[in-house]
């Protein structure tokens, strides 16, 4: 009896804990892992989002500051492996491996100087 | 019983405070909202920025500059003289093109059904212009550089997934960006078709790796090379928001992007489905058919602005453009055509059609505004299925029609008239 009691605990904890989850146009979205990897890419996870919509995830964010100029600055402060611009205000950086993508792109969009952060995604594009 | 309301109770109390801990909602006080546009209005009296000029003149053959820097442009790139819109009729496959003009369609005389009117109303628009001095970016899965109707108008290609100038599709299924580039591109050369905009030239941008951080640099390289319209024939259903910044930026120096709907003839205002076609900062396009009204494919919203010829292959014969096999040839030519060209359908080439309208409306008026273009392709769009289903009633705006189907000859004197008020 005591055992059955104790599951619905740890089940909350373990769902209250979750840090797979990122911010976008100002929502908190949560992603569910799945089980698959990118052929010839092992830096890939996939996750599942609300609607079921499949995004691979690596090591990478994408994020724009709230003023364009000085954004290296901003990011001069986070353990980061590398930064580039993409464009005058998009940049994509690099975090090590053994840091958690979804906990530094939470942590990169909760700096006020930062507008948006979120992981570089892998999403299925289709012609049409 | 005292032991369990205990453990509830502690179990509510924890798992409460660690979803708290681990952040609920927003950090931010307010949700980073994009900057707001501010439509300008469409003011037909205003006196036109180009001068009358209808010469004729042979088309000059440019320098294709794949794998290298392209050769700067003289300023007299705007220049009104173009080939004689006449010459159009002369290319081999001009009576194959219901989208350029139905009346002049042969396909009924092979079996397949055109609406007298399922054209867009180009000829109009080419005694104006045929987009010379504008140079239009397709990002796709890259582009048959050698195709005997495409080559002569790339100005410059980039992969930008590899940062190389190779843009040759490695796919089997060929490069479906070659289709989209020629429905813009292709010149009146004496072979094949014609595209809309056959005085303009070609960025043509592979980008096939399902990655933001590639969709934004292709955006990017796009703006760098000058382009002034970039055609998207794809779509993900779940764009990013960086990518939807990266789109507001290219709309705020002066670039209009144009994305296909999709062709599952659904509602994109359906949960969970957020298209690039839907961004607020582009045109979002949907297919019209050889039946001049929507396609049943097409996918529709309260954001898409309008439909453009997509043809219908199930229905009738489907728009005649470039193969999209690459050096394999054509798969659907209907015995018609030849290995280097086919019949097709999708909003993917309704999308090119807009584009290269669009490319049409900068070549009349180079100062004119991505809100301009759409506010003008919105305002000229001709009502179709009106003896079906169709209902404009509110604000002009049919459900799966959005504004109507693509009036090129209204839209591009439209841009003439207007004076514009962009920076």
């Amino acid at each position: 009896m005591k055992i059955k009691l104790l599951m619905p605990l740890v089940a909350l904890t373990m769902v209250g804990c979750a840090s797979d989850f990122y911010y976008e146009n100002g929502k908190k979205i949560e992603l569910s892992k799945v089980k698959e990897k990118r052929e010839n890419s092992n830096d890939v996870s996939y996750y599942k989002n609300a609607e079921g919509r499949k995004l691979g995830v690596k090591n990478e964010i994408l994020l724009q500051c709230v003023v364009a100029k000085g954004c290296k600055e901003v990011l001069a402060k986070y353990e980061l492996d590398s930064v580039s611009a993409l464009s005058d205000k998009i940049f994509l950086v690099k975090v090590s491996e053994d840091k958690n993508v979804f906990e530094m792109s939470q942590k990169l969009y909760e700096d006020e100087a930062i507008e948006i952060a979120h992981p570089n995604f892998i999403k299925t594009k289709k012609r049409r | 019983m005292m032991k369990r309301k205990i453990l509830i109770t502690l179990s509510l109390v924890t798992a409460s405070l660690l979803f708290t801990a681990c952040g609920e909602g927003s950090p931010h006080t307010s949700s980073p909202a994009l900057i707001e546009d501010t439509p300008t209005e469409v003011s037909p009296m205003e006196n036109s920025l180009v001068e009358e000029n209808t010469t004729t003149t042979v088309p000059k053959e440019e320098e294709t500059v794949i794998g290298k820097e392209p050769v700067k442009e003289s300023n007299n790139t705007q220049s009104l003289s173009h080939t004689n819109p006449d010459l159009v009729k002369k290319e081999p496959y001009y009576k194959y093109a219901w989208h350029i003009n139905s009346a002049d369609s042969i396909l009924n005389d092979k079996g397949y059904t055109v609406h007298k009117n399922a054209d867009i109303n180009i000829t109009e628009a080419w005694k104006l212009t045929m987009g010379a001095g504008v140079k239009v970016a397709v990002i796709d899965d890259g582009a048959d550089v050698t195709h005997e109707d495409l080559k002569s108008n790339i100005y410059i290609t980039y992969n930008a997934d590899d940062e190389s100038t190779n843009v040759k599709g490695t796919n089997e299924e060929g490069t479906h960006g070659n289709s989209c580039a020629g429905f813009i591109v292709a010149p009146v050369n004496g072979k094949g078709t014609v595209g809309i905009a056959p005085e303009s030239k070609l960025i043509a941008i592979r980008q096939e790796i399902e990655d933001d951080a590639y969709v934004v640099r292709a955006f990017e390289y796009a703006k760098k090379q000058g382009a002034k319209v970039i055609s998207c024939s794809w779509g993900t259903e779940n764009v990013s928001e960086v990518v939807v910044a990266e789109l507001k930026s290219i709309y705020d120096a002066g670039i209009t992007v144009v994305f296909a709907s999709g062709n599952e003839g659904t509602s994109l205002d359906s949960k969970g489905l957020n298209d690039e076609s839907e961004v607020e900062w582009v045109i979002g396009v949907g297919a019209s058919t050889e039946l001049n009204d929507v396609g049943s494919y097409s996918n529709y919203g309260k954001n898409i602005d309008l439909i453009a010829p997509g043809g219908d292959t199930q229905e009738s014969s489907g728009m005649i453009g470039l193969d999209d096999m690459g050096e394999k040839g054509s798969s659907n030519g209907l015995d018609l055509v030849n290995e280097n060209y086919s019949f097709m359908d999708g909003t993917s080439f309704a999308t090119p059609v807009v584009a290269g309208v669009v490319a049409l409306m900068y070549a009349v008026n180079p100062e004119i505004t991505p809100a301009q273009v759409r506010k003008i392709l919105t305002a000229t769009a001709t009502h179709v299925g009106i003896d079906s289903d169709a209902d404009y009633e509110t604000d002009g705006f049919d459900k799966k029609r959005a504004y109507g189907k693509l009036n090129a000859g209204r839209a591009v004197f439209e841009a003439k008239k207007i004076k514009s008020l962009a920076i």
